[in-house]
């Protein structure tokens, strides 16, 4: 059969074609339940923790939000981020015997998994946005449906512009990589995954305001329940850091390219 | 064709720079099986990632007018937790095939590699020689004009390498081999032309006895009888 003369662009989309495809079979095609997994591993992690929470503050709303999809939204956001930050720091170095076909950049590794995360996120909140609202009935609407889904795409940005920093990084020096869990995890405490901003300190408020992070979820929240108290988070803020990490993030893949493959 | 005109190729070390290319001119008509000789370290391997597309010279131009194989290696190209055949596919797919195309090229690709059962294991179960045979099978399943082989070793046994050998005689459009191998008797043997690589300067020999001569000359290895033998028979 003879070869195909194709443009960079259809390169590009049969490689992360086929790198999904890869991603797929080695995280999951060893299993029992499969694909299945891709999508159980995170929704019981969220189950589990709004349980847990919904029995620490009894059934007493925040602001209207019952506490287990409080937690839910959060949770979600919070772990779709540490994710993709944690697939990325190892994507380029567990990726590199394929380097070798100059079909696959190191880009598209980090690009695949990203895309990755982000099909398995939205599946995952549509199967909790379901068995919240008709199964435990706690009434979930998406009261500004543009709203959520112009927040999860800038979220999106910001965690892929981060991951491709922390993929570059922890490409070139591996020790980087096992920071990032230690980052990662106390995050979960100061992106108000657990409780409202309102109710931290007006003093102490400003210092979290830089998290990007907190304003993705407590817009989330807003989205869905217009009377949550979100005035002081913004998307502009959100925008503004995704620019940022996707610029910085391509800029220093750019930079690094050549250092990434040559190994 | 493939042409380097005034290639330079430099790796960043604590000492300073390590010239691999320094300021190369090389021409490679095509219809020829090219001969990559050196010692270790001497940029073979360098030299057939640039070729390769993989990497890019510091300076300088490379122009190739062909389709041109990726370099395949005793490392790299497999990814170890996925089968021979899930290995196969990602190629196929990466290359652009439809789900029809691929089916059809993955069990060409089955049928030439004689790996039987281990076809469906995961590739970090085979022996090297198995890892050779499947690069070598998936490489051929697409027709390059040229291959760039990167000390594959003896891939498999007699009968392997006779039907490779047979393929690339019959494929169309002669395809050809660029290859780097410490087997001279191999070399002497299957190719036509040679390049030495030596502190950062490339010859081109249009005849690889020249090429074996002058690598003798200067590394100062130790000529082997039965090479020597080889290049007496070849010249008479």
């Amino acid at each position: 059969m003879a070869l195909k003369h194709r443009s960079p662009f259809q390169v590009f989309r049969s490689v992360i074609f086929a790198l999904l495809v890869r991603e797929l079979k080695t995280r999951f095609g060893r299993w029992r339940l499969g694909y299945v997994w891709a999508v159980l591993e995170p929704m019981m992690m969220i189950i589990i923790l709004a349980l847990v929470m919904t029995y620490l503050r009894g059934r007493e709303p925040w602001f209207n939000i019952p506490v287990p999809v409080f937690i839910g939204i959060g949770f979600l956001l919070y772990n779709f981020w540490q994710s993709l930050a944690m697939r990325a720091a190892g994507a380029i170095s567990s990726n590199d015997g394929l380097f070798g076909y100059r079909q696959v950049k190191p880009y598209d590794t980090v690009f695949a998994r990203a895309i990755l995360e982000t099909i398995i996120v939205v599946f995952v909140a549509a199967i909790l946005v379901w068995l919240a609202d008709w199964f435990f009935n706690l009434g979930v609407a998406i009261y500004d449906p543009l709203r959520a889904m112009l927040v999860f795409i800038l979220l999106v940005g910001f965690s892929y512009g981060l991951g491709l920093i922390i993929a570059v990084f922890g490409a070139l020096q591996p020790e980087f990589a096992k920071v990032i869990p230690m980052v990662s995890r106390p995050m979960l405490f100061i992106s108000g995954v657990m409780f409202p901003l309102a109710v931290v300190p007006e003093n102490l408020q400003p210092y979290l305001l830089w998290n990007p992070l907190l304003h993705a979820i407590e817009q989330m929240r807003f989205s869905l329940y217009p009377q949550y108290p979100a005035e002081k988070t913004s998307l502009m803020f959100l925008a503004g850091s995704a620019l940022v990490t996707l610029a910085a993030g391509h800029i220093v893949y750019q930079a690094k390219r050549h250092k990434l493959i040559a190994s | 064709m493939i042409r380097l005109e005034n290639v330079t190729k430099f790796y960043q070390t604590p000492h300073g720079r390590k010239y691999v290319l320094r300021d190369v001119n090389l021409e490679i008509p095509s219809g020829v099986n090219v001969a990559i000789l050196g010692i270790n370290g001497s940029g073979k391997s360098t030299l057939l990632r640039l070729l390769g597309g993989i990497d890019s010279p510091n300076s300088g131009k490379i122009s190739i007018d062909m389709d041109i194989s990726w370099p395949m290696g005793l490392a790299g190209g497999l990814q170890g937790s996925m089968s021979g055949r899930d290995n196969a596919k990602f190629v196929c797919r990466i290359f652009g095939d439809s789900y029809e195309e691929m089916q059809e090229r993955v069990v060409q690709i089955e049928e030439f590699a004689e790996l039987e059962k281990y076809f469906d294991m995961p590739v970090k179960t085979y022996s090297s020689g198995m890892k050779s045979k499947i690069k070598l099978a998936i490489s051929v399943a697409f027709d390059f004009d040229c291959y760039l082989f990167d000390e594959l070793g003896s891939v498999g046994d007699a009968l392997f390498r006779k039907k490779t050998e047979t393929l690339f005689a019959n494929k169309e459009g002669n395809a050809n081999f660029i290859i780097v191998s410490h087997n001279l008797n191999e070399l002497i043997h299957d190719c036509h032309r040679a390049i030495v690589l030596h502190q950062g300067e490339l010859r081109s020999f249009d005849s690889v006895i020249e090429g074996v001569n002058y690598y003798y000359e200067v590394t100062g290895a130790p000529k082997k009888a039965a090479i020597l033998k080889q290049l007496e028979a070849k010249e008479t």
